[in-house]
């Protein structure tokens, strides 16, 4: 049975956007950080994205091959992310353009946990707060693989905001890169 | 000139308290005392707001606290103390001043006197009101592996992007990790 791994980028406060949903502050071209997500990416052969985040991800991967202002990196990943497996978590979602990605209706605990238990590698959860929050509550989320930035923003939408109970984790260990960005790495702790 | 520095200890999502205040999340063991034990050898004074402050001087100077915390109790008691309050008329804690108004003014003071650094403990909203005036030099963040879901954030009611550098990262063998930045 793989794992779920949530891999996200935050900052020193918790917030995984800005009050009008800024993100540049975690979008700042850092080789490091990109080799890091490259082979977290390449070692699962999942990805697990909420409704709220994915339509605009899903528009801004498909477009960066051809947009001019795109990075090395970023093309790099956008033919990375088109090849590996996608699953959404929408009830409303009509349809993905992305023809990798599957709709899945239904994310009750038994709809993941069968998810779980399929044969294969691990699953990676990029986002948004809302499907953390549930995999969360429902004590499904293996490790956590934070990168935090080295800014505070004061407000915008926190990371663990629907967390309903009190969690405890175990580090596994911390990388530190060049740009100031830490990555904590914890497994889930006793409690779940 | 010495610093002015910000210890605290946050849970993963960024809060220094819990909701009703809690702070029975803070994973202390020995590893962490030696390391309190020393950073409190480098600082002279202590800087609070009243809440913080209030709750300190409800802890350090009872017996309990220098039974289970002899060397920590002894600092925290005999250590400079300034509390920042509009509302407080006086200060009753061993060693404690109290500062009713211009707090930036008198930070700027201290700054420029002769002395040992100077640590923030606690104090979400005296962090929130120096951290804009650029009067903190550094921030110590030590992480607790640990996720409460709601409570209360350090950097409340910061309108303004607080861009930091970071100096270097330490991991205690408790899981936690403590964090050091700079103002950028």
């Amino acid at each position: 049975m793989g794992k779920v791994i949530v891999a996200m980028q935050v900052t020193l406060d918790g917030f995984i956007e800005g009050p009008s949903g800024e993100l540049d502050w975690a979008m700042k071209e850092d080789d490091e950080t990109w080799q890091d997500h490259f082979d977290l990416v390449r070692s699962v052969d999942t990805l697990l994205l909420g409704r709220v985040m994915y339509p605009a991800y899903e528009k801004y991967w498909l477009a960066a091959p051809t947009n001019p202002s795109s990075t090395k990196n970023e093309i790099e990943y956008a033919r990375i992310a088109d090849k590996m497996q996608k699953i959404v978590f929408s009830k409303t979602l009509e349809k993905a353009e992305w023809k990798t990605t599957r709709i899945v209706r239904d994310h009750s605990a038994e709809e993941i946990l069968k998810l779980k238990q399929q044969p294969g590698k691990d699953m990676l959860i990029l986002g948004g707060a809302g499907l953390v929050s549930s995999f969360m509550n429902l004590g499904l989320i293996d490790e956590y693989h934070l990168v935090v930035n080295p800014v505070v923003l004061g407000g915008g939408k926190r990371l663990f905001k629907d967390v309903k109970e009190r969690r405890k984790l175990k580090l596994i260990g911390t990388k530190t890169f060049k740009s100031g960005k830490v990555v904590l790495h914890y497994s889930k702790g006793p409690d779940v | 000139m010495r610093k002015v520095f910000v210890f605290n200890l946050v849970t993963l999502d960024g809060y220094f308290e819990g909701p009703r205040r809690e702070i029975d999340w803070h994973n202390v063991d020995a590893e962490f005392n030696e390391y309190a034990i020393g950073m409190l050898n480098s600082v002279d004074t202590l800087l609070f707001g009243r809440v913080t402050y209030e709750l300190m001087a409800g802890y350090w100077p009872t017996p309990d606290a220098m039974k289970n915390d002899p060397i920590v109790a002894g600092k925290m008691n005999s250590l400079p103390k300034i509390v920042f309050s509009r509302t407080l008329d006086k200060v009753a804690w061993n060693n404690s001043r109290l500062v009713k108004s211009n707090v930036e003014e008198e930070i700027q003071k201290i700054k420029k006197q002769q002395g040992k650094d100077i640590v923030i403990l606690g104090s979400g909203s005296i962090v929130s009101e120096l951290a804009p005036l650029g009067l903190i030099d550094e921030y110590r963040l030590m992480v607790n592996p640990v996720v409460l879901g709601a409570g209360k954030p350090l950097f409340k009611g910061i309108k303004d992007r607080l861009n930091l550098k970071l100096i270097k990262a330490k991991t205690f063998k408790s899981g936690n990790v403590l964090l050091y930045y700079e103002a950028a």
